[in-house]
C-alpha cells in the first residue's frame, strides 16, 4: 500500500520536463452567467430590469488573446478579451401588463487584460494546478432593441432624446485555479505541441468580481454583475 | 430471301441513325424562382420560360455545327424528347450560327411566354398538380442527331389555409398567431411560409414579411386604430392558400426596457459618449506604449 502510494506521489511529482515549443501567449474561451445590476441605482423604489427581463441570468462567452511578457516563475499575460451576451424579456403596456412586443438588452464587452499564473509546478513538478489572478479593465458597448428590432429611444415630457445605445467603462479582478490537462496524457499533449504549437491545455473556473458603472459615475448605470460572476473554460497556451 | 432482303434494306439505315446526348438543356425564368406556379399559368403574374443549351459544353470533341444547322427547342409533357409533331410545345428552328460554321462551347436559346407554352401544352387552366415540363434540344449533323434535356417543374397546388389564434397588441404593429392548416384533395400542397396581413379601416393591406415561423410581426400600424388580420400560406412555389379566418387587433404604445428605465428615473443618459467612456483611452494608449517598450527593450 505504502509502495502504491509513494508511486502515485512520484508521478505526480515527475518533472513535466519536454521538449516544448517557444512559448508566446494564450488563448481562451470562457462562458460564465451575468446580469447586470441596473435596478441597484433605485434602491428598491424601483426595478425596471426584474420588470422586463425577471430574476434569471443570461448565458455570455467571451474569448481573450494573451501574448506572454513573462514566462518562468510563472508566466505575466497582457491580453485583449470580447464577448457577447443579450437577454430578451417582454415590454409593458400601459396598464402594467406584459405586452406581447419583445425587448432586449444586449452587450458587447470588450476588455484589456493583465494577469499572473503560477504554472511553475505544472512545467516544473508535473503539479498540473495552475492559481491565476487577474486585472482587467472593461468596456460594454450595449445597446437596447424595441420589439421592431430598432434601438430604443426615450423622449421625456420636455422633448429631450436618450438613445438607448453607448458603452459604459470599468474594471474587474479574477481569481481562478486551471487545472492542466496535458497531466491527463502527456504523450498527446505533447502531440498536439509538436503539431500545432499548443504547449498546453487548461481547464479553468474562476470567479469575477465587476465594477462597470463609469467608475462610480453618477451619470451611468451599473452593469456591474449583481455578484461574483463564476465562469469556466478552456484556455490553450502556446 | 425476303427476309435477308428486308434486313439489307434496314441495315443502313440503323447503321446512320446515331444519337448522341451533349450536355443539358436548362429551363430558367424570368422570376427566377425555379417553379411554374399558379399566379403564372393563370397569367396574374408575367413571366417567360428560358430555354438555353449549351452546345459543346459535355461534347468530347466538341463538335462542329455548319452553317445553316437547324435546332430545335421543344417543351413537352412527356419525358423523351418526342418528335417535334408530339412535342406540344416547340421553339422554332434556330440557326446557331449564320456566319459560318461554329465549333466549341457556346448556347443556344429561345424565350417563350409561360402563358403561351402552357396554353399549347392544353394546360392552361391550370389544374390542380405537380408535375414536370420536359425541355429538349436537337439538331442533327451528318446523320448523328446530337440532343439534350431539362426540365421544370409545374406547381398549381396551393396549401391549406392556416388557422389564426391570436393577434396580440404591440407598439404601432400587432403579433399575430396561427397554426398550420391541415391537407386536403383541394389543398393538398405543404406549407413552406406564411404572410399576415393586416386591414384598416381605410381598406389599405399592411403585409408583414414572410416567415417559415408560426407567428410575425406586422409593423407600419397606427396605435388606437383597430385592424382585421388574416394570415396566406405559401408552398415552396409560391402558390396562396385561401385566408385563414379573420381576427380584430388594434396596435398600442409599449413601454421597452430603455423607456422603462429612464421613466423611473434611471441615470444613464445612453448615447456613443456615454459616462466617462472616453477614460478608458489614455488607459489603453499608455498600455499599447508598454508594449511598445517592452519589444524595443527586448
Amino acid at each position: 500500500m505504502k509502495r502504491a502510494l509513494l508511486a502515485a506521489a512520484l508521478a505526480l511529482a515527475a518533472p513535466a520536463a519536454r521538449a516544448e515549443s517557444p512559448r508566446y501567449g494564450a488563448f481562451e474561451f470562457r462562458l460564465s452567467g451575468y446580469r447586470p445590476n441596473i435596478d441597484a441605482e433605485f434602491g428598491g423604489q424601483a426595478h425596471p430590469y426584474a420588470d422586463v427581463f425577471g430574476g434569471g441570468r443570461g448565458l455570455m462567452a467571451r474569448g481573450a488573446l494573451f501574448r506572454s511578457l513573462y514566462v518562468g516563475f510563472g508566466t505575466i499575460d497582457v491580453g485583449v478579451g470580447a464577448g457577447y451576451w443579450e437577454k430578451y424579456g417582454h415590454g409593458l403596456l400601459q396598464s402594467g401588463q406584459q405586452a406581447a412586443d419583445t425587448t432586449a438588452l444586449k452587450i458587447v464587452p470588450v476588455s484589456a487584460i493583465v494577469g499572473y499564473r503560477f504554472d511553475w509546478l505544472a512545467d516544473q513538478l508535473g503539479v498540473p494546478l495552475a492559481p491565476y489572478a487577474r486585472f482587467s479593465l472593461e468596456r460594454y458597448w450595449w445597446w437596447v432593441n424595441t420589439g421592431s428590432g430598432k434601438t430604443a429611444v426615450y423622449q421625456d415630457a420636455s422633448g429631450g432624446r436618450a438613445e438607448g445605445a453607448g458603452a459604459t467603462n470599468g474594471y474587474s479582478v479574477t481569481l481562478g485555479l486551471a487545472l492542466q490537462l496535458d497531466f491527463f496524457d502527456r504523450s498527446m499533449a505533447a502531440d498536439m505541441d509538436r503539431d500545432t504549437g499548443i504547449n498546453h491545455t487548461y481547464l479553468f473556473f474562476d470567479a469575477t468580481r465587476s465594477y462597470v458603472s463609469d467608475f462610480h459615475s453618477r451619470s451611468s448605470w451599473d452593469l456591474s454583475d449583481d455578484r461574483w460572476t463564476l465562469a469556466g473554460g478552456l484556455l490553450f497556451v502556446f | 430471301m425476303l427476309r435477308r432482303a428486308a434486313l439489307l434494306w434496314l441495315l443502313p439505315s440503323v447503321a446512320l441513325a446515331q444519337t448522341a446526348a451533349i450536355g443539358t438543356v436548362t429551363i430558367t425564368e424570368s422570376d427566377t424562382d425555379g417553379f411554374v406556379n399558379l399566379d403564372e399559368c393563370t397569367g396574374n403574374t408575367t413571366d417567360n420560360l428560358i430555354l438555353t443549351w449549351q452546345v459543346g459544353s459535355n461534347g468530347s470533341p466538341p463538335i462542329t455545327v455548319p452553317s445553316g444547322t437547324t435546332v430545335s427547342l421543344t417543351i413537352s409533357k412527356d419525358a423523351g424528347c418526342p418528335p417535334p409533331s408530339t412535342a406540344v410545345v416547340w421553339q422554332p428552328a434556330t440557326a446557331p450560327d449564320a456566319a459560318g460554321s461554329a465549333s466549341g462551347s457556346y448556347p443556344v436559346s429561345g424565350t417563350l411566354a409561360v402563358t403561351t407554352v402552357l396554353s399549347t401544352l392544353q394546360l392552361g387552366t391550370c389544374p390542380s398538380q405537380a408535375a414536370l415540363l420536359y425541355a429538349c434540344a436537337a439538331m442533327t449533323i451528318s446523320g448523328t442527331t446530337y440532343s439534350a434535356t431539362g426540365n421544370i417543374t409545374l406547381d398549381t397546388q396551393v396549401p391549406p389555409a392556416p388557422t389564426l389564434d391570436s393577434v396580440a397588441p404591440g407598439d404601432s404593429a400587432l403579433i399575430v398567431s396561427y397554426t398550420v392548416g391541415t391537407t386536403s384533395t383541394s389543398a393538398p400542397a405543404a406549407t413552406d411560409h406564411y404572410q399576415a396581413v393586416a386591414t384598416g379601416p381605410d381598406g389599405v393591406d399592411h403585409p408583414s414579411s414572410s416567415t417559415n415561423s408560426t407567428s410575425v410581426r406586422i409593423d407600419g400600424l397606427a396605435n388606437g386604430v383597430a385592424y382585421d388580420v388574416v394570415v396566406y400560406a405559401y408552398n415552396k412555389a409560391g402558390n396562396k392558400s385561401a385566408a385563414s379566418n379573420t381576427v380584430a387587433g388594434t396596435p398600442e404604445p409599449v413601454i421597452d426596457f430603455w423607456e422603462a428605465y429612464k421613466s423611473g428615473g434611471g441615470r444613464e443618459q445612453g448615447g456613443c459618449g456615454a459616462g466617462s467612456a472616453g477614460d478608458l483611452a489614455p488607459i489603453l494608449a499608455a498600455a499599447a506604449l508598454a508594449l511598445a517598450l517592452r519589444r524595443r527593450l527586448s
